[in-house]
């Protein structure tokens, strides 16, 4: 065992501090007239990202070598975990999870340093020393408060405590990275609107700047929020897939934000308007990430995601009051500069719009937050601490996101400036009739097909309010409906709109292409505009998921052997319970036969498992069949061993696969706005570096094919017992280890192979 | 160091993140994940201390900025971002005629008031520049021993200035030289005798080829 490993992983951590502070200075330096310094302070950034990632990989190495000194392993590690685990462990915990945000930050950082190289010299030493202060905020909570080398006082202990049974599946590795990649993703725009303020260059180049960092953060946030989703709706077995938990909203509430800059900056660029808004979007949307890893450690307001309560709280408010503190002085200070001479001239314009939007996105945000916080400002201010439950989030966000819904499909509808009475008809011709269309045909065959149009819901409060939402609430889902047609024809109608217009300019041109010719060049030509509209796109799926909700059913029961319960069309049989057993756990599965409509759709079986490291806390085993019409989704609770008799809960959950259809289209389509289009001469540079990342990609993923051939999964559902930890490689894994690398380092090689043969012709 | 080892390390810079790839994979394949992921940590220790090393050898440069220093620290005035604003208003209209968001007689009453605004712009950003071209002939003058050279060109107001159009989207390319098929011909729009493209009728010069319009 490395005798020195956790003093050596402190001193990096020290030496991060040590490197950000003097990168920092430098860096100011090189912005205060000394711009040849800015050569200096690249350098100190790439090493200060270094020595991040250097820490990452010893504490990597700890894990991997069941270093049980080390507190954060023991705490989250054992002997029989896969390796895969091993390095989930990473972020399994505070400690860990902290060296993880610094490490993203340290890549997010260093592909900011090369991406700007020689462009934007005048703001590169502010982004710089922004950058580098976050990192020391970050090295400064690991050595006072939450380090990851902290060694355990009784020493190495035999075996570890393990990860938490219920992180120990294959969304631990995806989801937390994912989320991270989001928040952390909102550094960038952040470094770049302080380094704007500080050096008055409030011209359009910063905001132009940090579109892609801002677009590739959000999409981030979309997916690792989706991956929560899915993870909380296959995992945690309480039929839904969002609760309202306070972690859940802190998660979501830069999405607002940085959703909303988006579609602002648009203005910013086209109109030089909406200066002061973005500044402080951008701000505010990276305060949300501190706030929400505040939120997550600080134990502030209880939350199933919560790590356990430590004294890092104070740091993070030290540090928000800090960043308010810093951003609201620079804004104040450029506010003449920043103001604006344009001015929204028509209301029936995409600016306008765009505004609305903004204002319905932050509103959505402050209620979200507000409402989250509701316990301890209900605690200062009544001496109470009164908590809100989904059903109260429910009921508010409903309406709101609906008209966010609207003028989603409306706003692509207007002109920038100005939209003439006769275009705004024939805009709004089809789409509206494509929403009449639906409302008919959902109000005459909704009943049929098991989706009402008039959905009844409790009255949440007494009164005229109450009667409002309680109505609004009972004809949303056929509004939800008609708006997704709506949406959906006008995203046609922009492609169509499009599409025909390319045609009319090639005819002329002598050269009539093909309309899938035409489409393909005409997203190539905007990939912004028309990646945005298969966002949109994604979105009305969602939306369509969101509003299954409504109909759903939930049953509980009560079964012995044999019994039948019927749940919408399904019918359901209770065939009996069993038992297994592995190295971890205890299994507890209940099988229940499926019919619907006289068709029987097999076995499901739900179970309970109980591990033998946390036998007070079993685990619940969803079982679903999923459908796009609907899932059925079975929880068993109690099992009775002498009886067998089983308490069930049966929910069909309608429509919830087109929400994870929808986040898929949303991928695509942000992918297709954030697709580069650079200037011939950055293509050469830019061409290697991803060549070369991507062939670094591919010998990393030969290695991991080649080291890992059982693979990380979720449970022992297929009976099989997992693995245990596995003696490291010997020359009988050589031939599939070594295929694998010479196939993916093969491609990766030829891939820098033509694209240095194409650099030099 | 020797100029050859120095040479050598030069040139086998750009292949060390392989090259650190290749040790890695080669000590996981042989001696296991453990010492891969030290011989990985000895790379990135490696690169902290020579990135540092770089960095506090370049604290003591003074050597001058490139051109292309010095012009990336250049920022550009408010008239030119005006400018840039409004061409980027002209191409959105443009865009947004041909798929029939306005109506022909917004069109040109937004589209006049904005060519005004740019041809204003233009104008003071080219008088703006007159006095550092003059001095530039000037030095070129007496560079050249006194050779005459012709007075500085004024530009025209509808030309675009070079790089114009490298910040803003190509999503308006579909606009192209199109007319809305729902707007009547507008008369008096010269034709180019080179590339047969339509142009607006106050342009002196053709949008597309640039060629002289008659």
């Amino acid at each position: 065992m490395w005798q020195t490993l956790p003093e050596l992983g402190t001193g990096i951590i020290y030496a991060v501090l040590v490197a950000a502070a003097y990168t920092f200075a430098v860096a100011i330096a090189a912005g205060r007239g000394r711009p040849r310094l800015l050569d200096a302070a690249r350098f100190g950034g790439y090493a200060t990202c270094a020595l991040i990632g250097l820490g990452t990989v010893l504490l990597a190495y700890a894990f991997i070598t069941h270093d049980f000194r080390i507190r954060y392993v023991a705490r989250y590690s054992d002997r029989s975990m896969p390796t895969a685990y091993l390095f989930a462990s990473l972020w399994g915990g505070q400690d860990g999870s902290l060296l993880w945000w610094a490490a993203l930050l340290a890549g997010y950082t260093s592909a900011c340093l090369r991406w700007m190289k020689g462009r934007y010299r005048q703001l590169q030493p502010y982004v710089i020393a922004t950058l580098m202060s976050i990192v020391a905020f970050f090295a400064v909570l690991m050595l006072f408060a939450a380090n990851p080398f902290s060694t355990s006082m009784a020493g190495a202990s035999l075996d570890g405590e393990g990860l938490n049974p219920l992180l120990q599946n294959y969304w631990m590795a995806i989801h937390p990275p994912a989320l991270y990649l989001g928040f952390v993703g909102c550094a960038v725009p952040f470094s770049f609107a302080i380094a704007a303020l500080v050096t008055g260059r409030l011209d359009n180049d910063w905001v132009i700047a940090v579109r892609k960092w801002m677009l590739f953060a959000w999409l981030f946030l979309s997916i690792g929020n989706a991956l929560g989703m899915i993870w909380a709706y296959e995992e945690l077995g309480w039929g839904g897939y969002w609760a309202w938990d306070p972690v859940e909203n802190a998660a979501c509430l830069p999405w607002f934000t940085a959703s909303a800059y988006v579609h602002s900056t648009m203005i910013q660029e086209r109109r030089n308007m909406l200066k002061v808004w973005n500044v402080v979007l951008i701000c505010v949307t990276f305060l949300l990430t501190i706030f929400g890893t505040f939120l997550t450690r600080s134990g502030l307001i209880a939350s199933v995601h919560s790590f356990a309560q430590s004294n890092i709280g104070i740091f993070f408010v030290y540090y928000m009051g800090f960043v308010i503190a810093v951003a609201a002085g620079l804004i104040a200070w450029r506010w003449r500069e920043l103001r604006s001479e344009g001015r929204i001239e028509a209301v029936a314009s995409r600016e306008a719009a765009f505004v609305l939007n903004n204002w319905v996105l932050v509103g959505i945000m402050t209620f979200v937050t507000v409402a989250t916080l509701w316990p301890k400002i209900s605690e200062w201010l009544y001496k109470e601490s009164v908590t809100v439950g989904p059903p109260f989030f429910n009921r508010w966000i409903a309406p709101a996101g609906v008209l966010l819904f609207l003028l989603m499909g409306v706003a692509p509808l207007f002109g920038w400036r100005k939209t003439s009475e006769a275009s705004l008809k024939r805009a709004f011709a089809w789409p509206l009739g494509a929403a009449a269309v639906m409302l008919v045909l959902h109000l005459a065959l909704g009943s049929r097909l098991g989706y009402p149009a008039w959905v009844h819901t409790d009255q949440f409060y007494p009164g005229v309010v109450g009667t409002i939402l309680q109505k609004l609430g009972s004809i949303l889902p056929m509004v939800v409906i008609a708006l997704a047609a709506f949406n959906t024809a006008v995203i046609v109608q922009e492609f169509a709109r499009g599409v025909a217009a390319r045609q009319r300019s090639s005819d002329k041109a002598g050269d009539r292409e093909s309309w899938y010719a035409s489409l393909i060049r005409l997203v190539d030509k905007s990939r912004r505009r028309y990646g945005g509209y298969i966002v949109h796109f994604g979105i009305v799926l969602m939306f369509i998921g969101f509003t299954g909700k409504a109909w759903s059913i939930d049953k509980e029961a009560t079964m012995a052997p044999g019994d039948q319960v019927g749940l919408g069309d399904y019918t359901l049989t209770y065939k009996g319970s069993r038992m297994e057993v592995d190295v971890n756990k205890r299994m507890v599965f209940a099988d229940v036969e499926v019919t619907r409509g006289g068709r029987s759709l097999g076995v499901m079986s739900p179970a309970k498992f109980i591990y033998k490291r946390s036998a007070e806390m079993p685990t619940t085993e969803v079982a679903m069949h999923r459908s796009f019409r609907d899932d059925l989704y079975l929880v068993v609770g109690m099992v009775s061993p002498e009886s067998k008799k089983a308490s069930f809960q049966l929910h069909v959950n309608p429509l919830v696969s087109w929400i994870w259809l929808g986040v898929v289209v949303l991928i695509f389509g942000s992918t297709v706005s954030l697709w580069p289009e650079m200037a011939l001469r950055e293509m050469g540079a830019w061409g290697y570096v991803r060549t070369a990342a991507a062939g670094l990609s591919a010998i990393a993923f030969a290695v991991w094919l080649g080291m890992s051939p059982s693979t990380a999964y979720a449970s022992a559902r297929e009976g099989r017992p997992p693995p245990t930890h596995r003696a490291p490689p010997t020359w009988g894994d050589l031939p599939l280890g070594g295929a694998g690398a010479a196939l993916f380092g093969g491609m990766g090689l030829a891939a820098v192979a033509i694209r240095r043969r194409r650099a030099e012709r | 160091m020797p100029v050859r080892v120095n040479d050598l390390l030069l040139r086998a810079r750009p292949f060390t993140p392989l090259l650190l790839a290749a040790a890695v994979i080669g000590a996981a394949l042989t001696r296991g994940l453990g010492l891969s992921l030290l011989v990985l940590a000895g790379g990135m220790l490696l690169y902290a201390i020579g990135s540092l090393w770089a960095s506090v050898q370049s604290l003591g440069d003074d050597a001058a900025l490139s051109l292309d220093e010095a012009l990336a620290l250049a920022a550009p005035s408010a008239e030119e971002e005006k400018k840039r604003s409004v061409l980027r208003a002209l191409k959105d209209l443009e865009y947004e005629r041909n798929v029939g968001k306005i109506g022909e007689a917004d069109y040109l009453e937004l589209s006049t008031r904005y060519r005004e605004e740019a041809r204003r712009l233009l104008r003071e950003l080219n008088d703006a520049e007159l006095p550092a071209r003059a001095r530039v002939e000037k030095l070129l003058a007496r560079r050249l021993g006194g050779a005459a050279r012709p007075p500085p060109r004024q530009a025209p107001p509808e030309s675009e200035p070079e790089g114009a159009d490298t910040e803003l989207d190509s999503d308006t390319e579909t606009a192209g030289d199109t007319e809305s098929e729902r707007a009547p011909e507008a008369s008096g729009k010269p034709t180019c005798t080179e590339c047969d493209t339509e142009n607006d009728p106050d342009a002196r010069f053709c949008k597309k080829c640039g060629e002289a319009l008659g």
